[in-house]
């Protein structure tokens, strides 16, 4: 069959095919194979080792002789800067030097059952090991006459300590926050979750990063739909490095191309606890603070963990305030354009007469007007993230004064466009976790009310709406709860119903679905 | 694992799916006007007259026991004669997507831009509408529970702000018009909108649970209701000649309504129930077509491949196929005559088919099972 494009794939498949082999023969020259062993000669391991961490002159080498009987050789390497050398000093190598007793017949069991101190110790004959050890502030220790190495955790490394996340900050409850220790990450959720019930299974990502993460559920609640799809699609990860979650995040996401997230992500231990006890699995990840959840249900976007520490009516108000600043934030540039462009009509006729006489003598069409300030206000935005934090007032009064007063008294900008550009922006700060999709829908909806007023915007967000419906988290629909509508599914939405009104977990995550048992409060 | 794209529809989503088709276009486009102050009672007549009809589409879905309605069509028939069928099937619920979409287009000219021209707007609209078309019918079912709420829920904020303008004389006198004439309107009201579930054919057995009866049943119910709820409003509030002078009642009564001092003229409002309906029901027609195409093309996995050139080919109908409002108007008179086959008499006969084959399936079952004894 003719097919114009077919010499164009194949000749890209062509190309992508050698790439992938010529980066895996140079990772065979340069790394080894994942099987190979240790060699029976300590010298041959030796030389073996410093030719893998050639010119890498953090690795050092300490001989080590016992003084007892001289014959006993060994080699303790270890990366500088990672390891306790104190620890390293009265487990390892005192020991090794001061002991008197005779080693049994297998040095290596012998050696870490009688005479290291060091806690924890491993036998290893794998290269691999050694050099995931290795690189990974472990004390690697080479043994006379042995094709097996002793691996001893002596990891010590320079951590931030158990913060409050910066942008996470609540009034009120728990202020503990995750760092980039990954054991110190799950220590704080063990604390919360003391169960048998809470499984944790280690897997490692990036095949030059060997990072460590750890998939993290409890064991009863789990949808296992959901756990084996998350499974499949992390098995097929193949990259060269992870740094953040966001990397697992985006490679595991539902539908790829939505502005919207598809995983929660947090630093804090207690809503992670939280989401594991409505069935969700959380991932963490060595070397940073975010945690993703999955599945993610759209109404968890506008949910903070500080809704459930405070009273129920207000943190139900502060909720609906939050989805009402959402559709502000989206809607506002928009309605402002159809309203002042095409329907003046709705308008009452004073407001009318005051915004067309601040419109005279401005050069810009209202919608051009409306595009440009809304990225100005992204610009100032997006400087007041990156830049260093003395240059502040500096920004506040360019912001201010030269884009807001100066633009109007300069007759460049209409004065409510100030105000409309004030609103939205501030309403998008009520919802941090959308500020991504947020852009983008609005600028949409904008340029749907400049063509056609408010039919246009309607259009655009019936079409967000149509699309908010078709997305998946992990199989889960986001938006909707399937099947039949019941307050136990929705008691956790647009309010925040009071906690002896959660009787169920909600259907879409959890397996099973009793939250509590308490008996129910009767009206006194 | 249970999302809603696995899920079937609960027959509850689909009396919602037909309210929100037939609210449809006649929120804007008014129901029939012609017989004035006595419109509610054709309205009756109509519902009455859509009884058997409606019957008769929920016996094809109970005889086809939950199979895919276009397969039935082609077994019932066998090869040609059942591609004919889709065909005349598929025919009239592209050509009722091309008109919904022209009415939309015709009213934005008309009451809001009229200096937009009509054919972006017919791009926007049919676009937004193949897209939830290609979400598949779970997605329009969740999308037509959140439609639903905001059209009733607009159309009770008109109501209730229209009241003070509202004449009670206005319905009087009652039969006034001649019983032909009321007759020949009923007819139409039949015919646009309620015999439009046509187009519920080969959706219905996407609800796995529930009787096709109850369906259909529940959807005329709540429909004439709404429709009545609508009529009665702007007769009410318009009278009988203003009524029969506009060309859209339903706006123009929106345009009455004051709320305050401050709050006037929204009618601007009562476009969303169109935007939203009318959505509702192009998509759904475009999904019943491009079913039928898929099956007439044997490609039956192939929704979303064949929903663009779909796409095309109700944008090139639905810009053909009038030159201007007042045809568009007229052709409403003609309507019921070209309907009608599409309506009534295709049904028909694949019900009666559709009966004697089930019969014979009867009898023969009975003779296979009667014989080794």
């Amino acid at each position: 069959m003719w097919n114009p494009f077919r010499p164009k794939q194949e000749e890209k498949q062509k190309r992508i095919d050698e790439a992938l082999s010529r980066s895996t023969e140079r990772s065979k020259a340069t790394g080894q194979s994942q099987e190979e062993v240790l060699s029976p000669s300590m010298e041959e391991n030796c030389r073996r080792f410093e030719e893998l961490f050639r010119d890498n002159d953090t690795i050092i080498c300490r001989k080590i002789q016992n003084a007892c009987y001289p014959w006993l050789e060994y080699r303790l390497y270890y990366s500088d800067g990672m390891v306790n050398t104190s620890l390293l000093h009265d487990g390892v190598l005192r020991p090794l030097v001061e002991s008197n007793e005779k080693p049994g017949r297998d040095l290596a069991e012998s050696l870490s059952k009688q005479i290291l101190t060091a806690s924890d110790v491993q036998i290893s004959e794998k290269w691999k090991d050694v050099c995931d050890g290795v690189t990974y502030g472990d004390a690697i220790l080479f043994l006379p006459h042995s094709s097996r190495a002793l691996i001893l955790s002596a990891k010590n490394f320079q951590l931030r300590g158990v913060d409050e996340p910066e942008n996470e900050r609540i009034l009120s409850g728990p202020r503990e926050g995750f760092n980039e220790s990954l054991l110190n990450n799950l220590t704080l959720i063990r604390r919360r979750l003391r169960t048998h019930d809470l499984k944790l299974k280690f897997r490692t990502f990036g095949r030059r990063t060997q990072t460590k993460a750890c998939v993290c559920y409890l064991d009863s609640l789990v949808n296992k739909n959901i756990l084996k799809l998350l499974e499949d699609r992390l098995n097929n990860i193949d990259i060269d490095g992870v740094l953040d979650t966001n990397y697992l995040s985006e490679l595991t996401r539902d539908s790829a191309l939505s502005p919207f997230r598809s995983t929660g992500y947090t630093e804090r231990p207690d809503v992670v606890a939280a989401k594991l006890l409505e069935g969700r699995i959380a991932i963490f990840l060595d070397g940073t603070p975010v945690v993703l959840t999955v599945p993610y249900l759209f109404i968890e976007n506008f949910q903070s963990s500080e809704d459930y520490y405070l009273n129920f009516f207000y943190t139900s108000f502060s909720r609906m305030l939050r989805i009402l600043g959402f559709f502000m934030t989206i809607t506002v540039p928009g309605f402002y354009i159809a309203i002042v462009a095409f329907h003046h009509e709705m308008l009452p006729t004073p407001l009318l007469i005051n915004i067309a006489s601040e419109r005279t003598g401005v050069p810009l069409p209202a919608a051009a007007e409306a595009f440009i300030m809304l990225i100005v206000f992204d610009i100032l935005r997006e400087t007041g993230v990156r830049m260093p934090s003395n240059v502040g007032q500096a920004l506040s009064i360019v912001g201010a004064l030269v884009i807001g007063q100066a633009a109007v008294e300069a007759r460049l900008v209409a004065a409510p466009m100030i105000i409309i550009v004030g609103i939205t922006g501030i309403t998008a700060l009520l919802v941090p976790r959308m500020s991504a999709p947020i852009i983008f829908v609005r600028i949409f909806i904008l340029i749907g009310a400049s063509v056609f007023g408010l039919f246009g915007m309607m259009l655009t967000l019936c079409t967000l709406f149509i699309h908010m419906l078709n997305l998946d988290s992990f199989g889960v629909s986001q938006l909707t709860p399937s099947g039949k509508l019941q307050f136990q599914q929705i008691k956790d939405m647009a309010i925040r119903a009071p906690w002896w009104k959660m009787i169920q977990l909600p259907k879409r995550t959890a397996w099973s679905t009793i939250r509590q048992k308490t008996p129910p409060r009767r009206k006194e | 694992m249970k999302t809603i794209h696995d899920n079937p529809v609960s027959s509850r989503e689909m009396v919602r799916m037909i309210i929100l088709f037939v609210f449809g276009s006649s929120v804007v486009m008014g129901v029939n006007p012609r017989t004035m102050q006595d419109a509610w009672i054709c309205l009756l007549i109509a519902a009455a007259i859509s009884v058997p009809v409606f019957f008769i589409y929920a016996r094809i879905m109970h005889l086809m026991d939950g199979k895919d309605f276009f397969t039935c069509v082609l077994d019932w028939f066998g090869g040609i004669p059942g591609r004919i069928v889709i065909a005349l099937l598929v025919w009239y619920y592209l050509y009722l997507a091309a008109v919904v979409v022209r009415n939309f287009s015709e009213f934005m000219e008309i009451v809001a831009m009229p200096e937009t021209p009509q054919i972006p707007m017919m791009i926007s609209f049919l676009l937004v509408s193949a897209y939830l078309c290609k979400s598949r019918i779970q997605v329009i079912s969740q999308w037509s529970i959140v439609g639903l709420c905001i059209t009733v829920g607009i159309m009770i904020i008109t109501v209730l702000s229209t009241v003070a303008s509202m004449r009670p004389q206005n319905l009087l006198p009652i039969l006034e018009h001649s019983p032909p004439v009321m007759m020949k309107s009923s007819f139409e009201i039949f015919a646009f909108p309620f015999a439009e579930c046509v187009v519920f054919l080969p959706l219905i057995s996407a609800a796995k649970h529930g009787s096709p009866y109850k369906v259909f049943f529940k959807g005329l119910f709540y429909s004439t209701l709404v429709l009545m709820v609508i009529i009665l409003r702007n007769v009410l509030t318009l009278g009988p000649q203003l009524m029969e002078a506009e060309y859209f009642p339903s706006y123009s009564c929106a345009r009455i309504m004051e709320i305050g001092s401050f709050l006037s003229r929204i009618e601007g409002t009562i476009s969303i129930n169109f935007i939203v309906s009318g959505l509702t029901k192009t998509s759904l027609c475009l999904y019943s077509g491009a079913l039928g195409l898929a099956k007439l093309l044997n490609v039956p996995n192939k929704l979303d491949l064949i929903i663009m050139p779909i796409f095309l080919f109700v944008l090139m109908l639905c810009a053909l196929s009038y030159t201007d409002a007042v045809q568009m108007f007229n052709f409403l008179d003609f309507y019921p005559f070209y309907a009608l086959p599409f309506q009534v008499i295709v049904p028909v006969v694949i019900w009666l088919v559709g009966e004697w084959k089930a019969h014979s399936k009867k009898t023969s079952s009975v003779q296979t099972a009667s014989q080794p004894s």
